[in-house]
């Protein structure tokens, strides 16, 4: 392994900040996926108010409804808490004042850039695993029996979708390098998560790149599913590509002025 | 052996030229103070000398004879760079890993420049749990982990007790002596300077405006003459001494 994922790596493998985001992401997606299942059961079987009210948001019951309501939760969360990692990452080093020791370097900064976005990447695409195994581990506690194979395919599109949040979470990295902090990045998150919806609601989601991984794991119905165009999955990909590409050029170009 | 030749170093921050025409050598085995009041433009040079900040004119030229191992340069610039949330040793590990300290090296490298810097017995600890002294010799101990031949310290004894100056000017001697290494190094403690320093160039509003020697006493005084003298302003009066003449060369 090079010098600069050894050290990125160890970095995200040590912060608070990445340990408690990617652990809670993973039991939150979890808790949320069978309790909204238990709570869709409940309701359908005994009117409950809170159990009719999920059931709209979760098709089906048992497996069926947990697998589908762990694709919407994480085609979220993983958006929102990668986001945060990856603006985290490079935008420490400003607000640590770090950034003098990664510059002048042997190992070029560029490397180190995408070193961090690697790191994250690696990092979240590893907490999906785990949340969509905690998941099965929590559906079986609940007394659910064991998953079909169906059920296992579309938890698996779920920890696809986190990784498609967490591929659109890196334009947040270039945005706190250009902004020299965290902060502006968050901000940028936020305004994207509210852009997002306004989009859906107007009716374009199904090319806008934030919003595509929640459509295709059903969050606006089957309907709207179906209506997610390649060209909005391409652009998922893009602008994923698109944003790494920028770190890194940004990255090779700083210094400490 | 390595030698850093600066010559014509401009650097301006929109309308404000922090360094203005700067010409410097750092020879190996020397250590070369650069001294100024606040705001003169050291750091922003030191900066432009480690290769942490481009000058928008001048050449910089390092001319190494020796094969060197690693990163030639190690710098301590601002604040001591320290991940908080790695311990000491990791800290370490990673300044010695990014300086190309090829990985079965790596704990030697540690160790020796932990144990020169008196912080081997806190290598476990986290660096966000040390005191602000110990942090500074993490910094300097980042600094010296890849064994350089040119180092550039800005400030390296902020904030640290009488017993750490001691440990970092025997340190800046050891390695400029016995290593070969060329060392520059900025302060506003002029005695201090005066222990360590081979030469002291007088850096004022951005450019150089002499030297002082190391050995002649009163290097304050003669600091704030040479500055006033560059600012067309008489001080004889108040020093109550001439203010040393002016070198013919503004810069060195």
């Amino acid at each position: 392994m090079s010098p600069a994922w050894t050290v990125e790596l160890l970095k995200v493998r040590r912060s608070p900040v990445a340990r408690t985001a990617f652990g809670a992401m993973a039991v939150i997606a979890a808790f949320f996926s069978v309790g909204a299942a238990l709570l869709a059961a409940r309701g359908t079987a005994e009117g409950s108010l809170a159990g009719a009210k999920v059931a709209a948001m979760v098709e089906g019951v048992g497996w069926s409804a947990v697998s589908g309501a762990f694709g919407q939760i994480v085609s979220v969360l993983w958006l929102l808490g990668t986001g945060v990692i990856a603006a985290w990452s490079c935008g420490r080093e400003y607000s640590d004042r770090t950034l003098g020791q990664l510059l002048a370097l042997p190992t070029p900064s560029s490397r180190i850039a995408a070193a961090k976005l690697g790191s994250v990447m690696l990092a979240s695409s590893t907490a999906a695993v785990g949340a969509a195994l905690l998941t099965l581990v929590g559906g079986v506690v609940a007394g659910m029996g064991l998953p079909g194979s169906g059920d296992l395919q579309t938890l698996g599109t779920g920890v696809l979708a986190g990784v498609a949040g967490a591929w659109l979470a890196l334009p947040f990295a270039w945005v706190a390098t250009v902004g020299r902090g965290y902060l502006p990045a968050v901000g940028a998150l936020l305004g994207i998560v509210m852009v997002s919806q306004v989009v859906v609601l107007l009716g374009g989601g199904s090319w806008f790149p934030w919003a595509v991984p929640s459509l295709l794991v059903g969050a606006g119905g089957a309907e709207a599913a179906a209506d997610v165009s390649g060209l909005g999955v391409a652009l998922v990909v893009s602008v994923g590509a698109a944003a790494w590409a920028s770190t890194v050029r940004t990255w090779s170009r700083l210094q400490l002025d | 052996m390595t030698t850093l030749e600066a010559r014509g170093l401009v650097r301006r921050f929109g309308e404000v030229t922090a360094v203005d025409g700067v010409d410097l050598d750092v020879a190996a085995g020397q250590v070369h103070a650069l001294v100024g009041l606040n705001g003169s433009g050291k750091t922003t040079l030191l900066r432009m000398l480690a290769g942490v900040l481009r000058p928008d004119a001048g050449v910089l030229r390092l001319r190494s004879g020796a094969e060197p191992s690693g990163a030639v340069i190690g710098h301590l610039i601002d604040v001591p760079a320290a991940y908080a949330e790695l311990t000491v040793e990791q800290n370490l590990s990673s300044a010695a890993l990014l300086r190309a300290v090829p990985r079965a090296l790596v704990p030697r490298a540690v160790s020796r420049a932990a144990t020169a810097l008196g912080i081997a017995d806190l290598l476990t600890r986290r660096a966000g749990g040390l005191s602000l002294g110990n942090r500074q010799r993490l910094g300097l101990a980042a600094a010296l982990v890849h064994d350089p031949q040119l180092l550039v310290l800005d400030e390296p004894t902020n904030g640290l007790d009488p017993a750490g100056v001691l440990v970092v000017r025997r340190l800046v001697v050891e390695r400029a002596r016995t290593a070969g290494c060329a060392v520059l190094v900025s302060s506003h403690h002029l005695d201090e300077l005066a222990r360590i320093a081979d030469r002291i160039t007088v850096l004022h509003r951005g450019r150089v405006v002499g030297r002082l020697d190391p050995r002649t006493p009163d290097l304050e005084v003669q600091l704030f003459a040479m500055a006033a003298r560059a600012d067309g302003i008489d001080v004889t009066a108040e020093l109550g001494r001439p203010a040393p003449a002016r070198k013919p060369e503004a810069r060195s």
